[in-house]
């Protein structure tokens, strides 16, 4: 048995995919009886669908060849995001000077 | 190993997506994906391959992203100049009163939490279990996130809508 009360949360579970298929009846026919509601869900799935139009085409973009290859930016930058290059050159850094104190006082 | 790199490398095309609806700017949208993809391939070996690549990578990709909104709210807070930058898109089709630049502009004033519900569940098309699992929340929370988020996106559209039919009127 399904239920017969529904609110705008069921709006969007519907939009989604997420209302529980033995409630799409009587989900439909809480729309019918509710012109706001209905009126609401349209306006939901418009927005949606604007959404999906206005992002839609990026997807079928080719991907710039950096990311296609999954290797480090190039030119590199060295002020990146996430810093890793920033990081990898200090800690070479370190080690060069570290390596030549040792060679120094060896 | 390969299969793992081909799988990761499939993801490419909806990551970059995400990033740009995430971010607006297409070079910054394009270096969050980098940083993904290397740090994906710096754990290749963490993740298992009967897990979907595709939840794996949106994951560590909302980290990265978290990461940046909080070290963008630092600067924001320490206020430098430097150069602005705008986007290029090749003449965007109309849509009623707005062009879908405008849409992507109303994603950005959505909160980033909200933003990243509602694009994860209303164009990546996941279930709310597995944005859920993305973004490291219960899926009542995202629930509320997808909701509030749509509202105020409507909200955001309404507004716009109605500048530009003054604008038009004037």
């Amino acid at each position: 048995m399904g239920r017969s009360e529904f609110d705008e949360r069921d709006i969007h579970l519907a939009l989604d995919g997420e209302l529980p298929p033995e409630d799409a009846a009587a989900f439909q026919a809480w729309l019918e009886a509710n012109p706001e509601m209905r009126m609401l869900r349209a306006r939901y799935a418009s927005d949606r669908a604007l959404l999906h139009q206005a992002l839609g085409e990026i997807a079928q973009e080719d991907p710039p060849a950096r990311l296609k290859n999954g290797t480090r930016r190039s030119p590199p930058r060295a002020f990146g995001p996430s810093g890793t290059l920033l990081r990898f050159t200090a800690a070479a850094a370190l080690l060069l000077v570290l390596g030549a104190a040792g060679g120094y006082f060896a | 190993m390969e299969a793992k790199r081909s799988a990761i490398l499939a993801e490419i095309p909806g990551l970059r997506r995400y990033a740009r609806a995430l971010l607006r700017d297409a070079d910054e949208a394009d270096d969050l994906v980098q940083d993904c993809l290397e740090r994906a391939f710096s754990r290749i070996d963490a993740w298992k391959t009967d897990t979907s690549p595709r939840r794996w990578l949106f994951t560590l990709m909302h980290h990265l992203f978290i990461d940046g909104v909080r070290a963008r709210k630092r600067r924001m807070e320490t206020p430098q100049a430097g150069p602005v930058i705008e986007t290029q898109f090749a003449a965007p089709p109309q849509n009623g009163f707005l062009d879908l630049r405008d849409v992507l502009d109303a994603l950005q004033e959505i909160g980033a939490e909200r933003r990243a519900a509602i694009l994860l569940v209303g164009v990546e098309g996941m279930s709310y279990a597995e944005a859920a699992g993305v973004l490291g929340i219960p899926t009542g929370t995202l629930m509320s996130r997808v909701a509030r988020g749509r509202q105020e996106l409507r909200d955001i559209l309404d507004h716009q809508r109605r500048r530009r039919i003054l604008k038009a009127v004037e």
